[in-house]
């Protein structure tokens, strides 16, 4: 068994990198990429029935310690995307299919086609925070439906994406396990607003945008934290402004078993690797075996 | 830093049918831009898009040449003198500095992003030949521009209009042979529709030329994070625009067949 190697329920992953949605695994190509750079999975663009093509631009704004995005999910539809999925997963790539619609069917139906696609696990995006699917995230019925008909529909791991807009993140959390989540991923950026000064026009075409990025990794550490001393059984996959390998430390700390980078991207493909390779450091210094020694530790320090 | 910053416009000025060079200056991307280099401007309220910049000046004064295709370009096509965009950028890898001789290669709009590659060549006072390819005269932006270069500087200089109303009637590769047999060029760069590209790309692998093209595809972001801009393995803002020639090998069996729109769906080219 290598250092970095972890388990998400039935998912076997050969290191905790995982590429978050919505950042480059937009194509077959762009996925085997990430995986030929060191990713041990990757979640694709959060993918609808029918195709999006998003917000209008600026979809992007950056801030002086994050981003702001409102892209809207823009994306080609299930049809399209799982051919795209089939070309990576041929591969050997692990893929993991966000999935979000507009009524309960919708995510049955796309889950289901990327099952068929090949996918490893499905990850479903009920906490888009500039989407009306944003909303299931923050209702325990509206989240226990979805995740309950998923489960229902496919035999591959369901994984859930949470909101930390939202009063309560464990009770959501709990909710979702009851309805049957196999993992839970945690977060998805946070309701955010930037307004040009010189002429008073929001920036963002959609107004309104979702933070991410070092500025939103407090606020993920604790959301992890909370959901982690909750008492949830499933594993936790952690997300929200990893930058480098401490921070991917610190959210194992707090109760992750593995980490999603988005915005990090900014700073080119290299990311994966160095993460990756200053957790095999820390793990070697201090003499550790498995990752399974880091998980949660700071809860047992209180 | 990836966050428009406002800008007056200080010139517009026609450059031809439905096209026009926008007058601006920003200090960031000036001092910073390589030809070839693309920026995002805002148009408050509208739309965000990716253009690329046609005139690097002194004193931090920038253009960018805008053909008016949707709502976002018609509305910078009508913007005045004393208007405001958003700029930021510079984004992408730009062109490789010129040689000692060079071939620029525009088609439309396309000889945008070349523009100041020749101004760079004028200045360098290394040899530029310039062909450019458009639908007719008035539809053609720059040849005022270049044909005053031209008195001055151009080694040669030949337009092609698909109608025939200026310079020889036909497509602008149809200039290459007689252009490549007379000369050998230590650079040959080339913007303009993906077909022409790809056409130029094809002569160019057989006969071993150095060329270098810039590409398009839908972008949002601009920073290489949202995936919207693929071509094969290559983001298009952080890989490209401008790409080598060796490097089209990975996209070969794409360029010239297919882009993606917004939502990222495949859409053939032909
Ligand atoms: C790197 C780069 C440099 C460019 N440089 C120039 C230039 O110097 N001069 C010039 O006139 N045009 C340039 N373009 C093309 C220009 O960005 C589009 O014509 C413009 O975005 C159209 O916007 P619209 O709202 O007017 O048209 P729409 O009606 O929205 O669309 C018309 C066409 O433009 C495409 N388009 C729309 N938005 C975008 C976008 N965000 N990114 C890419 N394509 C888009 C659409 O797919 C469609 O094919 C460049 C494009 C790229 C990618
Ligand atoms: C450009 C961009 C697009 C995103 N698109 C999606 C998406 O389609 N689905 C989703 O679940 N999350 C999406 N997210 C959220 C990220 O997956 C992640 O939860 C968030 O950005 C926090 O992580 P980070 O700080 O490492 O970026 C997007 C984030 C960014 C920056
Ligand atoms: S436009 Fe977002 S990755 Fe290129």
């Amino acid at each position: 068994m290598s250092f970095l190697e972890t388990i998400l329920g039935s998912i076997k992953l050969e290191n905790p990198v995982i590429i978050a949605s919505g950042v480059l695994a937009t194509t077959g190509e762009g996925m085997k990429l990430l995986y030929e750079k060191g990713a041990g999975a990757v979640v694709t663009k959060t993918t609808t029935l029918n195709s999006k093509p998003g917000n209008p631009n600026p979809t992007i704004v950056s801030t002086p310690s994050g981003l702001l995005n409102s892209m809207g999910l823009p994306n080609p539809g299930i049809e399209e995307m799982s051919r795209e999925v089939a070309v990576a997963c041929r591969e050997g790539v692990p893929v993991i299919g966000s999935v979000a619609g507009f009524s309960v069917n919708e995510f049955v139906e796309v889950a289901k086609r990327f099952e068929e696609a090949g996918v490893i696990g499905v990850e479903l995006n009920i906490s888009c925070p500039h989407e009306k699917v944003g909303l299931i995230g923050q209702d325990c019925k509206l989240t226990y439906q979805v995740v309950k008909a998923v489960k229902n529909s496919v035999k591959i791991p369901v994984i859930v994406k949470l909101t930390p807009n939202v009063t309560d993140i464990a009770e959501i959390a709990l909710e979702a396990e009851k309805a049957g989540a196999d993992a839970l991923t945690a977060i998805n950026t946070v309701k955010g607003m930037a307004i040009d000064v010189n002429t008073g026009y929001p920036i963002l075409g959609a107004k309104i945008g979702g933070l991410s990025g070092p500025a939103i990794k407090p606020i993920a550490v604790r959301c992890i934290y909370e959901i982690y001393e909750s008492g949830v059984k499933v594993p936790i996959i952690g997300v929200g402004g990893i930058s480098n390998w401490r921070d991917a430390l610190e959210f194992l700390m707090a109760g992750s078993s593995a980490i999603q980078i988005g915005t990090a991207f900014m700073k080119g493909y290299q990311i994966i690797e160095k993460i990756k390779k200053g957790l095999t450091g820390y793990m070697k210094k201090n003499k550790l075996q498995t990752l399974t020694q880091i998980i949660g530790i700071a809860h047992k320090r209180c | 830093m990836h966050k428009p910053r406002i800008c007056k416009i200080l010139k517009v000025e026609n450059e031809a049918e439905n096209i026009k060079t926008v007058y601006f200056k920003d200090r960031m991307i000036s001092s910073r831009i390589i030809p070839g280099q693309f920026i995002m401007v805002w148009i408050p309220g509208v739309d965000e898009i990716p253009m690329g910049v046609s005139h690097i000046g002194l004193n931090s004064e920038l253009a960018i040449t805008v053909e008016a295709v949707g709502e976002a370009t018609e509305r910078l096509c009508s913007l005045k003198e004393g208007d405001f965009i958003g700029v930021r950028g510079p984004y992408g890898r730009g062109f490789s500095p010129p040689g000692l001789s060079n071939l620029i290669i525009g088609g439309g709009t396309g000889m945008a992003p070349l523009m100041p590659l020749i101004e760079h060549c004028v200045r360098e006072k290394v040899k530029v030949n310039v062909l450019l390819g458009g639908g007719s005269l008035s539809k053609t932006p720059f040849i005022k521009k270049l044909k005053n270069i031209l008195n001055t500087q151009l080694e040669c200089f030949k337009v092609t209009t698909e109608d025939g109303s200026y310079g020889c009637k036909g497509l602008v590769t149809d200039l290459l042979d007689e252009v490549l047999l007379k000369n050998s060029f230590e650079r040959v760069y080339a913007c303009g529709p993906e077909l022409m590209l790809k056409k130029i790309y094809e002569y160019s692998l057989e006969r071993r030329l150095p060329l270098e093209v810039s590409l398009e595809r839908y972008i949002k972001c601009g920073i290489g994070i949202c995936g919207s801009c693929y071509i094969g393995p290559y983001r298009i803002c952080v890989e490209g625009p401008v790409f080598k020639i060796n490097e089209l090998e990975k996209i070969r069996n794409i360029l010239g067949e297919w882009t993606r729109d917004s939502s990222g769906r495949l859409i053939p080219l032909k």
